[in-house]
């Protein structure tokens, strides 16, 4: 908790970027690229060297970070199926199952599977990952790369995601949530915008959406989708990392979802392992509209309303209850509660993240370099 | 600056001014990014043009898409001989960046988009809607 306040990461993430992991040099591109701009976002003290950027991280070093570096209380694990890039997809599902299995649903709420929707065994890898990996939903991408081209993986798409939603709705998992405004790699930018998302929350008012990267992009469009469809809800992931380096910027995103979409379907999110959470979760709770904002209309910050953005509206999401998850929390005594008891101070940022030899950006992958298999 | 300069500089920003920004292309109303206020401004020396944008917030994930698109365009003038895009770090844009007929097209789109759709704001400048159901306190902090 951070000043008594809960907080419930809404994405973390096991990172693999390196070498031996890229499959092009598209992959080596967005892996410096993402290394760049997380640095230059990062405060100073916070900045990320390249040898714990550059790696393979385990699931012990994201829960490290998060119970040891952070205040964070609960997290939610997104896998991603980033095949086109990287041979193990990028943040693998096993890491995600091992972080829940070690520290249990309470603290891990939620594990979204993902898949290849192009893949022709998707729909059965869904019922595998559900079936044996009880995942809570499916993390998606709106496109795939592959022979220098992007291939539309749209959740409106009737032969790609219209299916992945169907089956998601058979499971009974009805979580999707999908990247958007951060165009990844090579594949097309018009991929990245949210109309296919209105039309899938229309189709699938049973199905929750939640819209990764919210505001980023497309800010518009997206508090439209929040106040035209109570099944949308946005994920601030990276969109965060605002408040500390830009914060009129932030307001300026946060201002235009919360006038238009409310306070309730605003998830809290950064991004661990690419991002540290704690500068953010301590200028977010700093953070207050302009002046100028607030006499032109915009509702005042209150404590509830970041309470709410911090870790409620992510718990309502999952069909928790903020009260009792609050409650369970005073007296809970798992894992994560007797380290933080016995932790006398807080490590220096990244010092769960064990280095690497990585010095410095990826090298292009060596001729010859074989993709890994798609399961 | 010599006439020649001065003309390069206008066929520059005509060019510039062909750049649309990519999220507003998803509309119905696209708008070029010399419009919305992007471009904070050009310098030329010689056949050397310098770019300098100004992207809605400093996370944009569009920027080397304007700046590719920007380079393509500007490359068609003959006497240039280099293009640089430099994206401005310590300036904040903001909507009164965009020209008065930028901003007006803009909120008129806005306005018919919100009047087809019936969508009313949660928070109208005072209060919450009563769809915004768990919110009920008013309270300043």
């Amino acid at each position: 908790m951070y000043k008594d306040n809960l907080i419930v990461e809404g994405t973390c993430h096991t990172y693999h970027v390196s070498e031996q992991n890229a499959l092009n040099p598209q992959a080596v591109g967005m892996g410096n690229g993402l290394f760049e701009i997380i640095n230059n976002l990062h405060p100073d003290d916070y900045e990320l060297p390249p040898e714990k950027w550059f790696k393979n991280d385990t699931a012990q070093e994201l829960a490290d970070l998060m119970w040891l570096e952070t205040d964070i209380d609960l997290a939610r694990f997104q896998s991603t199926k980033l095949t086109d890039y990287f041979a193990d997809g990028m943040n693998r599902l096993d890491t995600g199952i091992e972080l829940r299995e070690k520290y249990g649903e309470f603290r891990i709420p939620s594990v979204l599977g993902s898949v290849n929707p192009l893949a022709d065994d998707a729909l059965e890898e869904m019922e595998r990952q559900v079936e044996q990996e009880d995942v809570d939903g499916f993390k998606l991408y709106p496109a795939f790369f592959e022979d220098g081209q992007t291939l539309d993986m749209r959740l409106d798409n009737p032969n790609v995601g219209v299916p992945i939603i169907e089956k998601a709705v058979e499971l009974d998992v009805p979580h999707i949530a999908v990247h958007k405004s951060v165009p990844y790699g090579q594949t097309n930018f018009e991929e990245y915008d949210v109309g296919d998302v209105e039309d899938a929350a229309s189709m699938f008012p049973e199905i929750t959406f939640e819209v990764v990267h919210a505001g980023l992009s497309f800010l518009e469009e997206t508090k439209f989708l929040l106040q035209r469809y109570p099944n949308v809800w946005a994920n601030l992931e990276i969109t965060t990392f605002l408040v500390a380096e830009s914060p009129m910027n932030f307001a300026e995103v946060l201002a235009e979802l919360l006038v238009w979409g409310g306070p309730e379907r605003i998830v809290w999110s950064t991004g661990p392992t690419a991002i540290h959470p704690q500068p953010i979760i301590e200028a977010f709770w700093e953070f207050q509209f302009p002046e100028a904002m607030r006499e032109n209309g915009v509702p005042p910050l209150t404590d509830e309303i970041k309470q709410m953005i911090l870790g409620e509206n992510a718990l309502r999401m999952m069909n928790k209850d903020p009260d009792a998850v609050r409650s369970k929390l005073e007296d809970v005594d798992d894992e994560v509660a007797r380290i933080r008891a016995e932790q006398e101070e807080r490590p220096e940022p990244w010092s769960s993240i064990r280095p690497t030899g990585a010095s410095g950006p990826m090298q292009q992958p060596k001729a010859g370099q074989k993709a890994a298999s798609d399961d | 600056m010599s006439s020649d300069s001065s003309d390069l500089e206008l066929r520059v920003r005509e060019q510039l001014d062909e750049v649309l920004d990519p999220c507003s292309t998803f509309t119905e109303k696209p708008q070029s990014i010399v419009d919305l206020g992007l471009v904070d401004g050009v310098s030329i020396e010689s056949g050397d043009v310098t770019v300098d944008l100004l992207p809605t917030n400093q996370l944009c994930m569009y920027i080397p898409h304007m700046s590719e698109d920007i380079k393509n365009r500007i490359g068609d003038i003959p006497e240039v001989d280099s293009i640089t895009v430099e994206t401005v770090a310590d300036k904040v844009w903001t909507q009164d960046r965009m020209t008065d007929e930028a901003y007006d097209e803009r909120e008129a789109y806005f306005q018919e988009r919100v009047e087809a759709h019936e969508i009313t704001p949660a928070y109208d400048g005072a209060e919450w809607s009563d769809e915004t159901t768990s919110y009920t306190g008013n309270a300043e902090d």
